[in-house]
């Protein structure tokens, strides 16, 4: 069989690809986290993407009698649920389950990274304020 | 045959009582010598109900044999009117850590029915329906998962489309996905998950467009269910309103690149995304590469005064070796804000598909993923295996 020859676009198209895997890999970013302590920024940025997903924590599952599909419900869920203790986040469930212990971890399917639990810790040491 | 009709509907009823997703197979798309996603699927972005040339490409290239009309032929149904479901149930090891992992699990995936009426030749009306599945129901018993499935139906699509033929200008209004990226079955890739894409985060949605033999557009307006609407019609996920641009030129039948853009508004956060997508087939080796990257850029009231940039991408690999037989590769990437290199996620991904007979797929699935890498305390690395039975009417 005739193997035909690759056309020059495709072997552009081949070369964006790997350009695009390329940057895929490439690792970006600083070490020095100056993301804001701000339940804002955690509800929105950590907490509903990876944790208000359908059979979880959304508006329509409510595992657990917890919903945090949106800022205001979701702050205050983890307050008068005891899943947050304003400045104790040794005693706050909500870092315990995101660092599995005791219990499976939170979220079960793609683990939070290091530093966003330590976001979190900061947040709750701060106070946790609604802010 | 009304009796066996019959007994065929009843079983599709009964198994959506047990499990939901809208499936595509961007692999398909000139691997099967088929160029354009509307020829195999109802929508013109693809994805859902598939056509009677789908259905004819399902028995005839992509699985070893059988007949892949509706159920396998034995019924013809009205010109006016397509019906089609999908089963697919599944197991699990999925490993996390902590003294509860790895967690063993088997749960009905996905139980969708759908019907598209035509009136006429330029209009038609296209609805689905099923139960969503639950991998760690409250209770896990099939009586269980019966009882709780009044909780569970929801309606991801459902929509009218005034499309005069297979290629030209279509409008559509209703309940689908804005057409976007890469549409994998496989909701868990970053890049359905965390662009807005990620299971049952369907908008209300207008989109209009052209599809042609080389190229497609598509221009659409979105906005979440109205928090009065009851839960079937409910979404989950970003919740916005905005708007989406997708427009594909393909090469030679064998290649194709896709600008993309999205802006959405949920009044917590304004998020702003685009990206590219690159496909191309490599008849010698059978293989077909198919990428994504897209850029997000969000703000976040209460915390405006700190945009976060962010990064999804996805590269892979399918191989064809022989007919009925898929596998593939991938690595994707999700860096939550690229200035913190320790908020990376890596993905590592193997899938091989079977497809023994028209309307059967066996697919095994193993995904790798290490989170945070680069921190002083790195963080966990979790591993998913999965074994999926997929049966489609």
């Amino acid at each position: 069989m005739h193997n035909p020859r690759m056309p020059p676009r495709s072997l552009a198209l081949l070369a964006g690809i790997a350009v695009l895997g390329a940057l895929a890999a490439t690792g970006c970013g600083g070490s020095v986290d100056d993301r804001p302590q701000k339940w804002s920024f955690i509800a929105a940025s950590i907490v509903e993407p990876s944790c208000a997903t359908v059979s979880c924590h959304s508006a329509i599952s409510q595992r657990g009698g917890v919903d945090l599909h949106a800022r205001e419900i979701g702050y205050y869920t983890l307050i008068n649920g005891f899943y947050v203790i304003p400045k104790l986040p040794d005693q706050s469930t909500v870092i315990s389950l995101m660092n599995a212990e005791g219990s499976l971890r939170m979220p079960p399917d793609v683990p939070l990274p290091q530093a966003d639990i330590a976001l979190i810790e900061s947040w709750i040491t701060d106070g946790a304020p609604n802010n | 045959m009304r009796r066996f009709t019959f007994c065929a509907l009843a079983a599709a009823l009964a198994l959506i009582a047990l499990g939901g997703r809208a499936s595509a197979y961007p692999q398909f798309q000139f691997s099967s010598g088929t160029t354009r996603c509307s020829q195999c699927h109802y929508s013109p972005a693809g994805g859902g109900l598939i056509t009677s040339w789908g259905r004819d490409e399902a028995g005839d290239t992509i699985s070893l044999g059988g007949d892949g009309a509706f159920l396998h032929g034995l019924l013809d149904p009205p010109s006016w009117l397509a019906l089609g479901a999908d089963i697919r149930l599944a197991a699990l090891r999925n490993e996390v850590g902590g003294p509860e992992s790895p967690e063993y699990a088997a749960f009905p995936m996905q139980s969708d029915l759908y019907a598209r009426l035509a009136f006429g030749d330029q209009v038609s009306l296209y609805l689905e329906g099923g139960a969503r599945g639950d991998v760690r129901p409250a209770g896990s018993s099939v009586e269980g998962r019966i009882e709780s499935i009044s909780d569970r139906f929801i309606s991801r699509e459902h929509y009218l489309m005034w499309r005069p033929s297979a290629t030209g200008v279509y409008l559509r209004a209703g309940r689908f996905f804005a057409p976007y990226g890469l549409r994998f079955v496989e909701h868990t890739f970053y890049v359905r998950r965390y662009t807005g894409y990620d299971l049952y985060d369907e908008t209300y949605t207008v989109s209009g467009g052209y599809v042609g033999d080389d190229w497609e557009l598509h221009v659409s307006g979105f906005t979440p269910p109205p928090p009065n609407f009851p839960n079937p019609l409910q979404s989950v996920g970003l919740r916005e309103s905005g708007g989406a641009l997708y427009v594909e030129k393909r090469f030679a039948g064998m290649s194709a690149l896709a600008l993309q853009g999205r802006v959405g508004n949920s009044g917590e956060t304004a998020r702003y995304q685009g990206g590219a997508v690159g496909k191309l087939w490599l008849e010698p080796a059978r293989v077909l590469f198919l990428g994504e990257a897209d850029f997000i850029r969000q703000l976040i009231n209460g915390a405006a005064s700190y945009p976060e940039n962010q990064l999804v991408s996805y590269l892979g690999a399918t191989f064809f070796p022989v007919r009925g037989l898929m596998a593939g590769i991938a690595y994707e990437r999700y860096q939550e804000d690229l200035s913190l290199a320790t908020t990376a996620h890596n993905g590592f991904d193997a899938e091989v598909n079977f497809f023994p007979w028209a309307h059967f797929e066996l697919v095994l699935f193993g995904q790798y993923q290490i989170i945070g890498a680069g921190a002083a305390s790195e963080g966990p690395k979790a591993s998913l295996f999965m074994l999926q039975l997929h049966y489609y009417l």
